[in-house]
């Protein structure tokens, strides 16, 4: 007995001490996610829940409103046509556009040249390295109705079009997939790089055809990698603000308004702090729910 | 157990952290502000100019006294909200847009400014319509107004004389003004026959200068002073939209395109009203000041070619005319370090000589007595304040509730529904009602 009581117990001390020791190598990003994660989430939570204003007596005297800025907010058809908007936004620039072209781009440039991979994937870092405001702005000289575009298509005899009026969406979903698919590029490059080429080599051998290898050996292979992406993917898109504002500032007539357009409008504009963080949390409530749905997806296909 | 208490104290450790980082830095600012006499004066970017001379005057009239200008570029009202809100930021003169000035006033982030007007002569020569809209709910003094104006319709005698309509322009009604557009069209393709502001990218130009202006016209009210209710007045609503179907829908406004860009306002004036882009415009009185010596894209003949004229009620009924009124004012933040020196600022910066100055830079219309009669205001280059000043006792003012701006963003995208087409006149009154119903609940609307 006595000996069977001291084994755990040592270990336990030892437990403690490791512990003790992690406590402190931990406390600095502790710190960091309190400061600046933590505690803003909190105050979110908070305020969804209150009138608070930005003027006006409410921003005064703030009260405590219950559920009443999310029983507004249901009946409101904005928050609907935004929600909608939001996942056309997401799927379409960030779930499609930028992790089938930045896969694409991965594929394509394997066992290139190095001169070629170099060019193309300095091209395509250069839409992500350049701030969103600034590609917005590309975006608008390029689309607007005396842009780069229409004078191009003047040239060729074809009638210009106000793309940012008829096909605001469109618009903006290329200006995103321009921006962001050199994440998914890189991710693919290095995940594609790991594929050991005797696998692929082997497969070869035994008659498969390209279809076949890219189905079954490389896309089974990267899966970590795709599922990785779509989480940082839909996080980012989720969140992307400056683009659509400076682009089109949600317009015309809400079409391409996502939920922090809204928000955005709601807290700064018509200075309803309370109901922007409301739509705010609903934003966090949609990122987590996706990011646990694809863990999900991940470990039923394991 | 241990664990717990470890992590316990790690989370109260750092909460401790997170308090003293944001006192310290607090201290810091107030220490700055103290102790130099530093005047912070925030104001809209786009009175730049004028701003500059009023801290060159001020500082050379007030040995040792550094004036810190904090110019708020866009969302100017946000902005000085949040700042008004502690007393590291806010600034010690804080420039109100009077339909905002109330709610400011119910938040708590302006001083009373009662002890300082009665004490002080030029309070006098302010003209009394305008300490109106300076005044809170509780009766006091909150700002000290330097500047309004009028809308009015601007049209271009030259396209108008081409297009065959009589010179000069005296509409009597909303179908006169259709009319017109109808035969400016008609002889020329290229340029727009009357702009409007109808989108939500024009923001409040949208809400007061267009759907307001027209709206007032009709004879009703948005709001209902004595009941304290939103009011709905479904013909009055269904008329307005159907004037900015009209407009937009038979191609006698702008493109939506055009419509949408949120820099339309100085494109008007620096272009298209220059270049015959554009044969009426609603706008303000203040267009003429952009054309001035010293401006971007100075023009001294424009008047030869632009007329500025009063806008008719819809059926030409009594007082024939309408148009809305905005204005500006100096407060001081409750939050403030240096009220007295702000109250100094405010005085030099309404004296005779420097609205003088505030008006023939900017073109706004002036807000003191002595100025309105001076020859120099009425005579000046490039201006109408004579029109304009007539305008003044047909105009009405945004009802300055803690809602407006929440309902005005409604209206904004209301009419833009109705001008891109995606709405009929009875759809957007539909519209407007159920937005005005969420936004301010169904108790405080009225049927008219």
């Amino acid at each position: 007995m006595q000996n069977h009581q001291n084994r755990p117990q040592k270990r336990k001390t030892k437990n403690r001490q490791m512990f003790k020791q992690a406590a402190w190598f931990l406390t600095p990003s502790l710190l960091l996610l309190l400061i600046f994660f933590i505690g803003p989430i909190i105050m979110t939570l908070f305020f969804s829940f209150t009138n608070l204003s930005l003027t006006g007596v409410a921003a005064q005297n703030i009260q405590f409103v219950g559920f009443q800025n999310f029983v507004q907010l249901f009946k409101d058809p904005k928050f609907f046509s935004s929600f909608k908007n939001t996942l056309i936004f997401l799927l379409f620039s960030g779930i499609i556009g930028q992790q089938v072209l930045g896969f694409l781009l991965a594929v394509l440039m394997k066992n290139k040249h190095k001169a070629f991979r170099k060019i193309v994937g300095g091209t395509v870092m250069a839409g992500w390295v350049t701030p969103e405001l600034i590609v917005a702005i590309i975006f608008v000289s390029f689309l607007h109705d005396g842009g780069t575009l229409n004078r191009f298509m003047a040239g060729l005899q074809l009638q210009p079009i106000s793309w940012l009026f008829t096909f605001p969406m469109v618009s903006v979903v290329v200006a995103n997939i321009w921006q962001g698919s050199a994440l998914s590029m890189l991710m693919f490059q290095s995940a594609l790089d790991g594929i050991p080429n005797d696998i692929e080599d082997a497969a070869k051998i035994d008659g498969a055809t390209a279809w076949q290898r890219m189905w079954k050996i490389t896309i089974p292979m990267i899966k970590s990698t795709i599922f990785t992406n779509l989480v940082i993917i839909t996080l980012s898109t989720l969140g992307v603000f400056t683009l659509l504002y400076t682009m089109t500032g949600g317009g015309p007539s809400g079409a391409t308004s996502t939920l922090p357009v809204l928000m955005y409008e709601q807290a700064f504009v018509n200075y309803q702090l309370g109901y922007g963080t409301a739509i705010s949390l609903i934003i966090l409530g949609i990122g987590i729910i996706l990011s646990l749905g694809y863990i999900r997806l991940l470990k039923t296909e394991d | 157990m241990n664990k717990q208490k470890t992590l316990i104290g790690l989370l109260i450790g750092s909460a401790l952290l997170l308090a003293a980082c944001g006192g310290g830095s607090g201290s810091d600012q107030q220490d700055n502000t103290e102790g130099g006499k530093v005047l912070q004066v925030s104001y809209p970017s786009w009175w730049e100019d004028w701003f500059k001379d009023l801290e060159k005057d001020f500082e050379a009239a007030n040995e040792g006294v550094d004036v810190e200008l904090i110019p708020l570029y866009d969302d100017t009202t946000t902005k000085q909200a949040i700042m008004m809100q502690s007393k590291d930021t806010a600034p010690d003169v804080a420039i109100e847009d009077t339909f905002i000035l109330n709610s400011d006033v119910n938040a708590g982030y302006l001083s009373s400014l009662d002890d300082f007007v009665n004490n002080w002569d030029d309070w006098s020569n302010i003209e009394e319509t305008t300490k109106e809209g300076v005044k809170g709910e509780d009766g006091s003094i909150y700002g000290v107004p330097f500047s309004t104006d009028v809308q009015g319709l601007w049209y271009d005698k030259k396209i108008f004389d081409q297009a065959g309509i009589s010179v000069p322009f005296e509409p009597t009604n909303w179908q006169d003004i259709l009319d017109a557009a109808e035969k400016v069209h008609a002889a020329n393709k290229e340029t727009i026959p009357l702009f409007l502001y109808a989108t939500k990218s024009t923001g409040e130009a949208t809400s007061m200068r267009t759907f307001q202006v027209l709206y007032s016209g009709t004879g009703s009210e948005l709001y209902d002073w004595e009941a304290g209710k939103w009011v709905i007045d479904e013909n009055a609503l269904t008329d307005t939209f159907t004037f900015i179907q009209d407009v937009y829908q038979n191609d006698l406004g702008p493109s939506m395109s055009v419509a949408s860009n949120s820099q339309i306002g100085t494109m008007l004036a620096e272009d298209y009203m220059q270049n015959g882009g554009v044969a009426m415009v609603i706008d303000g009185n203040w267009v003429s000041g952009s054309w001035r010596e010293g401006r971007a894209k100075p023009w001294l003949d424009a008047l030869d070619t632009w007329d500025f004229i009063p806008f008719p009620t819809q059926t030409g009924k009594d007082p024939k005319y309408t148009s809305m009124s905005g204005g500006w004012a100096f407060s001081i933040p409750k939050q403030a370090d240096n009220k007295a020196l702000a109250e100094k600022f405010i005085q030099m910066a309404v004296d005779e000589e420097h609205q003088l100055g505030y008006v023939t830079q900017t073109g706004d219309m002036t807000v003191r007595t002595d100025v309105a009669k001076n020859e120099e205001y009425l005579n000046q280059p490039v201006s109408n304040y004579k029109e304009a000043g007539e305008i003044l006792q047909y105009s009405h003012f945004r009802p300055a509730v803690d809602d407006y701006p929440t309902v005005s963003t409604h209206i904004q995208e209301v009419v833009e529904s109705v001008a891109s087409g995606n709405a009929t006149p009875e759809q957007a009154v539909k519209a407007y009602h159920a937005g005005l119903e969420r936004i301010v609940g169904a108790d405080n609307i009225m049927k008219k």
